[in-house]
This record gives structure tokens, C-alpha cells and sequence, in this order.
């Protein structure tokens, strides 16, 4: 089965998913957290346009979870801030 | 075949955006003997932009514009996919195209003689109270999570705002969740009467395919108890240990002034959407003629959908919000153009003053839908000065009426500097409409034509990282 890891559990994908969508399928309600106020926030427009549903991607933050394809073995983390 | 691809001569053209409007336009240019070079650029790795959104290895939803199965001897057509256009120069007659791949990590340069931009529209979001928790989500996110991913993100869905856009997106969450076998209760929240629609009698009697499928979605919502409560509007999203429990609604004046009693309905998913505001980055970069309509900036065209700049046509949402199928005219009428222009006409001059004709009816029932669902200022009034209005930088509505009242901004420009809202990732692309209205609003301005110029302008058109420019 496919899987990618989110802060370090293993989730578990469909070919073509993005990684917000896999997330989301496994019952992920938060993404991260804001850099001022620190709410929660999640996916808002789906289409890569809002920049609500970043990620920190193998060690890159601000990394846009609705865009990247899941793909096996990538470490996908909560971005805490500004990542 | 080999030879005529290396012609130096070939005509280059580039169509940015592969939407319906950019489809169309294809498979136009493809119809014709002249021998062109097309570049086809989105930024989805996949084409069909927002209205034919499908599921990986899915059939592509409309198959007469995939130009992929229609392979033809004249047009070489190059596609550039999670491809985002972030900057466009004009060297003597032709276009250098700055594109950045993927997430901005490569970048590269296109140079072509002739341009169709048909960058679409994006989703119209109003802020209420916790709009930007997790569970709230745009009804376009909603409906990419369900059709591409088959991801049903509740099980009671509230779809809350106004337009024609809740109905296909209610049908897309039932049908989807009966293949998966879930059951999902789904209802809609409109701000407007339904009553409305009488007044596009009109544009109804010129588009009579439109009355079958207003028919087929009022049957469809009634066979899948999808209910719908009118002149309504969402005022919170309740919220219990980080999770919506619910959503308060009120009642709506036409103006989307709201009654003060409040109501609660419980749901754990809302979805919202006040319709669409057209993707104006790349068509302000290249410095387009914009004009109003419908209360939205657009590019301004003539007839055969060329821009005040030679060699740039729009079609699509760009020349205002109309949907799939006058944008599929559109394009197709930018792309006659684009061939006659210098040349004889092959075209037959019969088929394209019907096609004409049918872009003028489908802008007539544009034009109704607009007077039907309109986003008036009411919505200002009720807005909680503790309500966030930029997700970004969190800016609340409060700071950015104070930036006016206080501080003498007078644009959404001025309002930025002042607070940040808009200077976050997203750049204004959610925000910059609410701020600007708060701000004319509390200055009592009415939008005018150089308004319409100057706004969205966005000196960088994507991401793209400093690494990929200095490739």
C-alpha cells in the first residue's frame, strides 16, 4: 500500500491524490498553525490559490498540500508558524 | 511531417490557461490548415481548469476538446502543465513568456508572436465568524476534494453563500458519496430569493437548454432531499474542541443587510461561495485595457475578443463571469480571429456570426444570473470587527475599517500598507476584493473605470523561488 508519513504517522494514499487529499481522507481535520495568533487552519480553496493549507515537505515549508502529489515515502510535517 | 516541425517560419502562439475558453480556442486553431507552434500553459498538471476538474486516470469530462486525442498535421501543440506564467515581456513583435514548473523550483522562457489568455476565475469568498477554522472550506475546494479525489469530507454538509455554483456541487457530494456507499446529508444556504429568477425570464427565453437543466437540478435536489433555505445567510461557524459543530444563520435583506435574529443549525463541514471574481494577474501584468462588469474588473474586448494590446486575445471568465459555455465560445471566436487577422479568411462567415450570435445570448443569461445573485455591501455592515478578513497575515475587519477611518487609507492598495492585509502568501488573491469594498464603503466611494485599472496588479504572476531564476 502507499503511504507517506505525517509528523511521523503513516498515512496511506490513492494513486493521484494530492497530499491535502489523502490527509484529509484519513481523517486529518488541521494542517497547521498560524504564525501570529496560532489557529488551526486546513485546506480553504482547494485549487492552490490561498496558501491555508501549506506544509512543511521534506523539510521545505510553505509547501502548498492541495498541489504536491502524494507520493511513497515523503515526509510531510504540521507547519508550526512560519515552518 | 519532421521538416515542417523545424519550420522557422511557423507561427508561434501561446494559450495561457487550459479551461474551457483555452480548450476551445485549440481546438479552433487545430481546425485550421495554417501551420502554428501552440503552447499550451496551466498550472494544473492537468488540463480542463476549474469546470472540468477529473479524477486522475478518470476520462476527461469533455473529450471533443482534448486535444490530445485529435492529433491534426498543421498545429504542433507543446503543453506546458504545472506551469505557472509569473512574468510576461513584450520584445518588439513577439512575447517572452517567464514560466515557473511545478512549485517554482525550475524556471523557463517561451517566445511567441500571438497570445489567447484565458487565466479563468477563482472562487469569491465572504468572511464570517471562524471562516478560516478547519471544516470551512470553499465550495470549490469541496468540490475538487469529492469529483478529483472522491474525499467526502462530513457527513452534514452545509453549502453557504449565494449563486447558481451550490447546486452542482450538492449533486457532485451525493453522487460521489453513493459510488463510495457513505451517506451525507447535504444542505444549502442562499443569500437571495429564489423568487429572483423571474426577473431572467429574458435571458431564460434565449437560452432555452438552460430552463431543462434548471429543471434537472431542482429535480435532482428534491430526489436527493438536498434542501435549500433562501434569503439566508451564514453569520458563524460554531465551533466545539476545534471542531464545527454547526453554523448561526439569519435572514438577508437583497442587499445582504442581516436581520439581528439569529439561528443554528448543526453540521460539521461548511463549504462557501459567493460566486467568482475573474483572474485578472496576468492580464494586468501585460497591461490590458480593464473596464467593470457586473461589479467585477475585467478585460475589455471588441468583438472578435481582442484586447487593447495587438497580438492579445481573452476569452473566458477574464471578460467577465458567463461559465463554460460562453467561455467556450469566446475562445473559439478569439482563435478565428487570431487566424484571419493578416490572412484571407478560410473561415465561413456564416458559421462565426452564429457563433456570435450564441456568445451574445449566453452573455444575456450572464447578465441575468448577475442581477439574480448579486454581492451588495450589506455584508459589510454586519461584519464583526473581530472577524478576519486577510487568512494570511490576520487581519481582522476591525484594523482594516480603522486603516480608513483612522488612518485615511482610500484603496485596497493603501489599506495593505497599513495593515498587511493582502501581503501575505496568497498575495490579496482571497482578500483583496473584501478589503477593497470595506474600504470603499467606508469611504463612500463608487468603483470607477480607473479603478478597474488599477487593480489586482501584481508585479510577479506565481511563486517561483530564487533558485529557479537564477538557472
Amino acid at each position: 500500500m502507499n503511504s507517506f508519513s505525517f509528523d511521523g504517522e503513516g498515512i496511506s494514499f490513492e494513486p493521484g491524490d494530492s497530499v491535502a487529499a489523502a490527509l484529509i481522507r484519513s481523517g486529518k481535520k488541521s494542517l497547521r498553525r498560524t504564525r501570529f495568533s496560532g489557529e488551526e487552519r486546513s485546506i480553504f480553496c482547494g485549487i492552490g490559490q490561498c496558501f491555508d493549507c501549506i506544509v512543511v515537505v521534506d523539510g521545505v515549508a510553505n509547501q502548498r498540500a492541495c498541489l504536491i502529489s502524494a507520493t511513497e515515502g515523503i515526509k510531510v510535517e504540521f507547519q508550526d508558524g512560519a515552518g | 511531417m519532421r521538416r515542417l516541425n523545424e519550420d522557422p517560419f511557423r507561427q508561434r502562439v501561446a494559450i495561457i490557461g487550459a479551461g474551457p475558453a483555452g480548450l476551445s480556442a485549440l481546438r479552433e486553431l487545430q481546425k485550421s490548415s495554417r501551420s502554428l507552434r501552440v503552447a499550451v500553459i496551466d498550472s494544473n498538471p492537468r488540463i480542463g481548469g476549474q469546470f472540468w476538474r477529473h479524477q486522475v486516470g478518470g476520462p476527461f469530462p469533455a473529450q471533443e476538446f482534448d486535444a490530445r486525442h485529435h492529433p491534426s498535421h498543421s498545429v504542433e501543440i507543446n503543453w506546458h502543465l504545472s506551469s505557472s506564467v509569473w512574468q510576461i515581456e513584450r520584445v518588439d513583435a513577439t512575447f517572452r513568456i517567464h514560466i515557473a514548473l511545478d512549485i517554482g523550483d525550475v524556471a523557463t522562457t517561451l517566445e511567441v508572436e500571438k497570445i489567447i489568455i484565458a487565466t479563468g476565475a477563482s472562487e469569491r469568498t465572504l468572511p464570517f465568524g471562524n471562516w478560516s477554522a478547519p471544516g470551512v472550506m470553499s465550495a470549490g475546494a469541496l468540490q475538487s476534494l469529492a469529483k478529483e479525489y472522491g474525499v467526502i469530507p462530513g457527513k452534514k454538509i452545509v453549502i453557504a453563500g449565494s449563486g447558481v455554483f451550490a447546486m452542482p456541487v450538492a449533486k457532485t457530494i451525493k453522487k460521489v458519496a453513493k459510488d463510495l456507499g457513505t451517506r451525507v446529508e447535504v444542505s444549502i444556504i442562499e443569500a437571495q430569493s429564489l423568487f429572483r429568477w423571474w426577473r431572467n425570464t429574458f435571458a431564460f427565453l434565449l437560452n432555452p437548454s438552460k430552463i431543462i437543466e434548471a429543471i434537472g437540478f431542482v429535480m435532482f435536489m428534491k430526489g436527493n432531499d438536498v434542501k435549500t433555505l433562501s434569503k439566508t445567510i451564514i453569520t458563524e461557524g460554531k465551533i466545539d474542541a476545534g471542531q464545527i459543530i454547526g453554523v448561526e444563520i439569519a435572514r438577508v435583506k437583497s442587499d445582504l443587510r442581516q436581520d439581528q435574529i439569529k439561528k443554528s443549525l448543526s453540521a460539521d463541514l461548511i463549504a462557501t461561495s459567493f460566486g467568482f471574481i475573474p483572474d485578472m494577474t496576468l492580464a494586468s501584468i501585460l497591461g490590458l485595457e480593464r473596464k467593470f462588469l457586473h461589479g467585477d474588473a475585467v478585460v475589455f474586448v471588441d468583438g472578435n475578443q481582442r484586447t487593447s494590446l495587438d497580438g492579445v486575445w481573452a476569452a473566458g471568465e477574464i471578460t467577465g463571469i458567463g461559465g463554460h459555455e460562453l467561455a467556450i465560445s469566446e475562445g473559439a471566436i478569439a482563435a478565428r480571429d487570431l487566424l484571419k487577422k493578416g490572412h484571407r479568411s478560410r473561415g465561413s462567415y456564416f458559421s462565426t456570426a452564429l457563433l456570435k450570435w450564441r456568445r451574445m445570448r449566453q452573455q444575456f443569461f450572464a447578465a441575468g444570473l448577475a442581477k439574480i445573485y448579486p454581492v451588495s455591501k450589506g455584508w459589510i455592515e454586519s461584519l464583526d470587527d473581530s472577524t478576519i478578513v486577510c487568512r494570511c497575515e490576520e487581519v481582522r475587519a476591525g484594523e482594516i475599517r480603522e486603516s480608513a477611518s483612522e488612518l485615511g487609507a482610500d484603496s485596497a492598495r493603501t489599506a495593505k500598507l497599513f495593515t498587511r492585509a493582502g501581503m501575505g502568501l496568497c498575495q490579496g488573491r482571497i482578500c483583496q476584493k473584501n478589503v477593497k469594498e470595506i474600504i470603499d464603503f467606508m469611504r463612500g466611494d463608487v468603483p470607477n473605470a480607473t479603478d478597474a485599472n488599477r487593480e489586482t496588479v501584481r508585479p510577479i504572476g506565481g511563486v517561483v523561488t530564487l533558485g529557479g531564476l537564477s538557472d
